[in-house]
């Protein structure tokens, strides 16, 4: 049922893309991704095969071990960060996109990998387009240990930055 | 390169004896050259023979290394990373095989995050709907840095060839062109500037043009969505002469991803309108797909490109819709009154930090100005930079050699404190605190702030 409702909301948005004459990179009305500021924990690595062999096209190639892919919906505008931490192995995300214009730097800053139990984040989807977009969890190092690779997957709607004290002695 | 790096070296399996840790560089500036050692370390009884480590992309390169890892032993392989264009975070990949058997090899990731002393550090013109057999306007793009009064375009190194590109007689920028065209379609490249500047040596202008003759697609780019391996992934794409004049299609080719495509008469029929029929192979990389689709078109003597796009998965591919998953979470619990609160955009703005961060830097020794500084809201950036100048109105230079990180593992505001050794005893400075964003823009954080150093 997921993988359906996930195939529909992308054929809609190919309808929509082809539809719009001229105009393929306007940006699209898509539900918000940002309706909440939570995330979903208890989320293991272990759990998934080896799904893709490159994330950015042209830019990142990924070893030979399990990714998660999650769907998400970005709407216009938005304002979010989104973060994964992973423990017991080195988190790599990715934010692809499955029908939307691209950049020439194919992901631009939109991938990002770090260390075992440190946030990784990835930009504002301000700087986003609205439309449909695939997150890819992976490691980094193709060296996991099951089933121990565990990670917390979420977003946060950002505030503006706010400068609280400045002082110069 | 990248081809053949992923021929050499596609995929790595769980049972490799060799653990090599992502390299995090910190920051440079973009077209700067940054060392990095990859750390191999073997984790078996045997020792491991290196055949090879080539990078993944052009303008990085791999130095002298010792050719086996031993057993329970590690070597380091120095590499050097090219920033390029680069802004924000980016990850540069190394290709790394062995003699272990059945194993292709592994990949080593270098990530640094790449800054400019542009004030645009990502200057793009696009041109819209540009007519191939008309002349165009041009437009005007200037090249400037607050860091720099005399920043300079000296010259132009490459340019691609749908614009005409020519240096502003101040030399502060340059003049666009789109330039008329008999190859149709969606056209983007980068214009590259040399600049006089050594920390800034070039400037990238990405440009694009939707170059229009008699032939048009309805959607370029077209983003087929989803594609899944077992599946007929047949997508349709309009083509129209706006004047409703029949055209013919000649020879259709595929370019960056492997299909099958073909012009077929639209249903019902209808003069001036044609379908591009295309379909994504299944003996191909999973991922993102990107190529280009070629028709030619005998009677304009012109070729037609359409972009296309998507994400190739294998037929099983689990995807997890995020949003439902976390939702469910939120779902009535059982024997419950009221549904859980799925926490809302609105609520979180409204929440204010109930701690705050400390930081981790200990009080700067040495002598100088001591900036302090504390932030709420500090998710979407990466560091900060302090500038400086001689004048309030004066040009204003980076004096924090690198980038102060943002605590953004700790909850709550985060508190700084830098110290400016390299200020004159006596002298009045302006300074002003620079947030650097995750994607590499940075904005002011401060208003300029005089202070005279004792």
């Amino acid at each position: 049922m997921k993988t359906t409702l996930m195939l529909l909301a992308t054929a809609a948005l190919s309808v929509a893309s082809a539809s719009a004459f001229g105009q393929a990179c306007t940006a699209q009305t898509a539900p918000t991704l940002n309706q909440g500021t939570t995330s979903l924990p208890g989320q293991n690595l272990c759990g998934f095969t080896d799904q893709l062999a490159k994330t950015c096209a042209n830019g990142t190639s990924l070893a030979t071990g399990p990714d998660a892919i999650y769907q998400i919906q970005i709407g216009s505008p938005s304002s979010a960060v989104i973060t994964v931490n992973g423990a017991g192995f080195n988190p790599y995300i990715a934010l692809m996109t499955g029908a939307s214009c691209n950049s020439l730097d194919t992901c631009g800053a939109y991938e990002n990998l770090g260390g075992p139990s440190t946030n990784v984040s990835l930009p504002s989807t301000a700087g986003l387009p609205a439309g449909t977009y695939y997150l890819v969890i992976s490691d980094a190092q193709a060296n996991i240990t099951c089933p121990g690779a565990t990670f917390t997957v979420g977003y946060t709607g950002t505030l503006p930055v706010q400068l609280q004290q400045f002082s110069i002695d | 390169m990248w081809l053949m790096a992923v021929a050499a070296f596609p995929a790595v399996g769980l049972a490799a004896g060799l653990v090599i840790p992502p390299e995090d560089v910190g920051d440079a500036r973009q077209f700067a050259e940054v060392p990095a050692q990859l750390q191999l370390t073997n984790e078996t009884a045997s020792p491991i023979d290196i055949a090879g480590i080539v990078p993944v992309r052009k303008g990085d390169s791999v130095g002298a290394y010792p050719r086996q890892v031993p057993a329970a032993g590690s070597i380091s392989v120095p590499v050097r990373i090219n920033t390029g264009n680069d802004l924000g975070i980016h990850l540069h990949a190394f290709g790394i095989k062995t003699n272990e058997p059945g194993l292709a090899g592994y990949f080593a990731q270098v990530k640094v995050f790449s800054t400019s002393m542009l004030d645009d550090p990502m200057p793009k013109i696009d041109f819209g709907m540009v007519a191939a057999d008309r002349p165009s306007d041009a437009v005007s793009v200037g090249i400037g840095s607050r860091e720099s009064d005399d920043l300079r375009v000296e010259r132009v190194i490459e340019s691609p060839d749908f614009v005409d590109v020519a240096i502003a007689a101040d030399h502060r920028g340059v003049q666009l062109r789109p330039k008329q065209s008999s190859t149709w379609g969606l056209h983007a490249g980068y214009v590259k500037l040399g600049l006089n500047e050594a920390s800034q040596p070039q400037a990238w202008i990405e440009v694009r043009a939707d170059i229009r003759g008699d032939v048009v697609p309805d959607a370029n780019p077209f983003g087929f969505g989803v594609a899944r391996q077992g599946q007929k992934n047949e997508f349709s794409i309009r083509l129209s002469n706006p004047a409703g004049k029949d055209f013919r299609a000649g020879a259709v080719t595929l370019e960056g991803f492997k299909g099958d495509a073909k012009v077929v008469p639209c249903v019902p029929a209808k003069a001036g309108c044609r379908l591009l029929k295309f379909s994504v192979a299944d003996d191909q990389d999973t991922g993102k797909l990107a190529g280009l689709i070629k028709l030619n078109l005998p009677a304009s003597k012109a070729t037609l490109g359409v972009n296309v796009w998507g994400l190739l998965l294998k037929a099983e591919t689990k995807v997890i819709a995020l949003d439902d998953e976390i939702n469910k979470r939120a779902e009535i619990p059982q024997g419950a009154t009221s549904a859980a609160v799925v926490p809302r955009i609105s609520d979180a703005l409204k929440r204010q930090p109930e701690t705050s961060k400390t930081s981790t830097e200990t009080e700067p020794d040495g002598t100088g100005p001591l900036l302090r500084w504390t932030v709420a809201n500090e998710q979407e950036l990466y560091g900060y930079a302090i500038y400086r100048s001689e004048r309030a109105d004066g040009r204003f230079k980076r004096v924090s050699t690198n980038l102060i990180r943002a605590n953004s593992d700790l909850d709550g505001p985060g508190k700084y404190r830098w110290r400016d050794r390299s200020a004159d005893p006596g002298k009045s400075y302006w300074y002003q605190i620079m947030m650097v964003y995750l994607d590499g823009r940075m904005k002011a954080l401060s208003e300029p702030r005089e202070f005279q150093a004792k």
